[in-house]
């Protein structure tokens, strides 16, 4: 093969630039620290790592999320311990107003019930960064007003407050003061939608005044029009007596079938606040809906309001009346209920906890997977930046042996 | 024979070698010149009627070439610029996407989505709410900057496409002008092998802007045509010029009748970039931003503000046009009218929850909004680096022809030097020869 001039030449540039190329390319891995500078040099590893990065972020916002969460259900709990003291703390009370020695001081048993309440009212106000926490979504303000002689026309706590833990999944971290105290009655399920009108279906549920007095809640939803209801509610005593009743409009959406409004407003209650018979409870229609069948099934928080349940005995104490014994069981069952919600709030931290332990784990798999997805290994990379050097200075060498001879320089 | 005879065989022998010298210098004076295909020279022997030789004579000048490579040569040549071209254009939007990394689109997707949940858990904090306007004008920003980058090189593009036609249009004057005047000096018997390299040199040099394709007649006139209309027809040469029709980049001929399909060369690259390559960007970049738009507008829209009383029915998004996806001036203002709640209570977070969950919500071609937007993402990566792949590819073709283009035609001072031995040799015998015939005049003289 012929070997003209320029073959040389232009082979010695061709390897040259080739291996500046290969030096710019190591230098520029160890300058930055990563493999990749743009997606075009390995487009599924640039996807790969922008989808690790995401996950990360992702993570770092979960683990703010549960932190706050952390917090919240701190607060939580901490208030709830105080409202299960006090509870207890009335409970021992009552037990002691309830030995005959005790009869002349009764009213100073009120007193002290009456503080109880007071300090229960006052755990419930509990805020964490300006939110109320047992107010449910109506967390701006306060569930119970103090001092108050009756809770009958406290705002709507109802409401869970999530925040979202893992991608896809939420979790519920407030207790609500409906869960505590209120007495709300669910109603959760379908209302035939082909049903002809002036059709009814009915319901029944047991509930109790503040004096542990029970009633008999009968809802009954009437078809007045095309996804259009009249639901009437009428609270009988035992003898079969209505003592109070109350009606609302509602209104489906004809498409998806849910609820839309209840006597033309976005709430889901209806509230039966009657001081005069000590009754106060709420229906709760969210889980209601329009559908090809009729069947509603109804659950109950609390038979009564336990606030006026409370207020109910220290009115009692101070007329002289010792407490019934289903007022003393309702302050039993308040007890209890609030130990109850103290371990599922206390299952929920752990809950957060753990996730945030497992997210913690994930956090330093993601980073291991990015680091090997994305950055230089140093050492490596030094060394084959060497290797490259080598190469290039021996090209430099041989080149400037080679490249300046001729038959000129030996004739 | 006579002995003069001699004498005028020595004398072609000088002539013949003295010419041989001059091009054997004239190759060595082109050492270096790339576009120099080396020359060579044919002698043969001088007959004279009988079977008595008459000496040497040079019969021709030779260029030493390989029409072969030379053809492949164009080929990977117009490859290797519409490669090269096509990386420069698409690499610029490359960096302004900034991917993967904190800056990129993505990135601020998904700080966007998650900005919201971190929203979820405290609703009515005015700090929150700020921060999901400022992750949303951050994301908008940088959608606007990925847009405009497009955008602000179309113009560009088309200035480029202007100067690489006018340079276009005077190559194929100049292979006009070499075709006439190669053949006025083969018509006149003389050798146009240095007219021929140079018109080698306007033709190598107008593959690198189109596709070409090239053919000689027998009297070694280029015809050339680009994108299937003929450029050059031996005397007489076409001219072009761009033009934009139906917001496409047209290379036409000046009269407008002949419309070329460039598909190669740097034309051939901008034709692509501007045709091709950014609309198919452009229209995924609208549709992510589209997509971004209608999936948040229909969750805001459901949802209840912060304000007192709470209002619902209102867009987050304002429209998106021309790369520009505007936030509602209201919550510019206000960061209480972005819609959390979803019965209008102040702590009910349900919308804020609905609207972190879009980050991974799957629309009907099952991909999640940051999934299509990485599609985007992937096809300016994928094309820069089939580019780039491309590049190096035809850089290694190009440096192997040229090797073996540089074999064939290129000048080796070595051999030169030979040559120029043998031919100083042939000519000092040739002198020889002359002393030899005078020396024998001088005797056959003498006797007398």
């Amino acid at each position: 093969m012929r070997i003209a001039d320029n073959y040389i030449s232009k082979s010695f540039l061709f390897n040259l630039n080739k291996s500046k190329m290969n030096l710019v390319g190591l230098q520029a891995d160890i300058a930055t620290g990563k493999t990749i500078q743009n997606s075009s040099e390995s487009p599924l590893s640039a996807g790969r790592i922008s989808r690790l990065q995401n996950q990360l972020s992702n993570i770092d916002t979960y683990s703010k999320n549960i932190d706050n969460g952390l917090s919240y259900l701190s607060a939580t709990t901490k208030a709830m311990e105080g409202m299960q003291t006090e509870t207890q703390s009335m409970i021992d009370n009552l037990t002691q107003a309830a030995n005959p020695i005790n009869a002349t001081n009764l009213p100073s048993f009120a007193q002290k019930l009456k503080l109880g309440l007071q300090a229960i009212v006052q755990y419930a106000g509990t805020e964490v960064d300006g939110k109320y926490v047992f107010s449910g979504t109506n967390s701006s303000s306060a569930p119970y007003s103090q001092n108050a002689a009756w809770f009958g026309g406290a705002a709507d706590t109802s409401g869970s407050q999530s925040i979202k833990i893992t991608t896809g999944t939420e979790q519920k971290i407030n207790v609500t003061a409906d869960e505590l105290f209120n007495s709300v009655v669910s109603q959760t399920g379908t209302i035939d939608k082909a049903s002809a009108k002036g059709s009814t279906i009915q319901n029944t549920t047991e509930i109790q005044d503040a004096a542990g007095v029970k009633y008999s809640a009968i809802t009954t939803y009437t078809k007045t029009g095309d996804n259009a209801y009249m639901m009437q509610v009428n609270v009988k005593n035992s003898d079969g007596t209505t003592v109070t009743s109350k009606q609302s409009q509602l209104g489906f959406d004809a498409a998806t079938g849910k609820l839309t409004s209840v006597d033309g407003s976005a709430s889901r209650r209806m509230t039966i606040n009657d001081q005069s018979t000590k009754l106060n409870f709420s229906i709760d229609m969210t889980g209601l809906s329009e559908s090809t069948k009729s069947a509603v099934s109804t659950k109950t928080t609390q038979p009564t309001n336990m606030l006026n349940a409370i207020q109910s005995i220290i009115d009692g104490l101070n007329q002289g009346q010792l407490p019934t014994d289903a007022q003393t069981k309702l302050l039993a069952d308040l007890n209890t209920n609030i130990i109850q919600k103290m371990a599922e709030a206390g299952g929920v931290q752990n809950r957060l906890t753990s996730t945030s332990d497992m997210m913690q784990n994930q956090q330093l798999e993601l980073q291991n997977l990015l680091s090997k997805e994305q950055d230089t290994d140093i050492a490596k990379t030094t060394i084959e930046m060497q290797s490259a050097q080598t190469t290039a200075d021996i090209l430099y060498k041989t080149s400037a042996m080679l490249l300046p001879k001729s038959l000129i320089d030996f004739l | 024979m006579g002995i003069s005879n001699l004498l005028n065989i020595s004398s072609q022998g000088l002539s013949a070698y003295q010419q041989a010298l001059s091009v054997t210098s004239h190759n060595i004076g082109n050492a270096n010149n790339a576009n120099y295909s080396r020359q060579r020279v044919v002698m043969s022997a001088q007959t004279q009627g009988s079977t008595l030789g008459a000496g040497v004579k040079m019969e021709d000048v030779t260029r030493v070439k390989s029409d072969m490579i030379d053809s492949q040569l164009r080929g990977y040549y117009s490859q290797n610029s519409l490669s090269m071209k096509q990386s420069d254009y698409v690499s610029q939007v490359e960096s302004v996407i900034s991917e993967p990394g904190d800056q990129g689109l993505s990135s601020m997707i998904n700080k966007f989505f998650n900005s919201w949940s971190e929203l979820s858990v405290n609703p009515s904090s005015l700090t929150l709410r700020q921060n999901v306007v400022q992750t949303a004008q951050q994301m908008t920003s940088k959608l606007k900057t990925i847009y405009d980058s497009m955008q602000q090189m179309k113009p560009d593009l088309k200035t480029e496409s202007d100067t690489i036609v006018t340079s276009m249009n005077t190559s194929l004057n100049t292979i006009q002008d070499l075709n006439k005047q190669i053949y006025a000096a083969r018509s006149a018997g003389n050798d146009a092998n240095d007219l021929t390299d140079k018109r080698d040199e306007a033709i190598n040099g107008l593959s690198k802007l189109a596709n070409i394709s090239v053919t000689y007649d027998k009297n070694n006139t280029a015809s050339v045509s680009i994108g299937g209309v003929t450029a050059v027809d031996k005397f007489s040469a076409m001219q072009f010029k761009t033009s934009i029709d139906n917001g496409k980049l047209n290379i036409i001929t000046q009269d407008g009748s002949s419309s070329a399909a460039v598909q190669g060369g740097e034309l051939g690259a901008i034709a692509e970039v501007y045709n091709n390559v950014f609309p198919r960007l452009t229209a995924k970049l609208d549709e992510t931003a589209g997509r971004i738009m209608t999936r948040v507008n229909a969750v805001h829209n459901a949802g209840y503000n912060g304000q007192t009383p709470p209002v619902k029915g209102t867009n987050f998004f304002g429209n998106y046009e021309n790369g520009s996806l505007s936030i509602n001036a209201n919550i510019l203002s206000d960061a209480r009218n972005i819609a959390t709640s979803a019965d209008g209570s102040s702590g009910d977070n349900s919308i804020a929850l609905q609207m972190a969950g879009l980050s991974t919500a799957k629309s009907s071609d099952g991909s999640t909004i940051n999934e299509f937007y990485s599609g985007f993402v992937n096809d300016i990566a994928t094309t820069v680096q089939s580019a780039n792949q491309s590049i190096v590819s035809t850089d290694m073709a190009v440096q192997q022809l040229e090797n073996q283009k540089s074999t064939i035609s290129g000048v080796s001072v070595d051999e030169e030097m030979v040559n120029i031995l043998k031919y100083q040799r042939g000519y000092d015998a040739s002198a020889k020869l002359i002393k030899v015939a005078n020396e024998m005049l001088q005797t056959l003289l003498g006797i007398t």
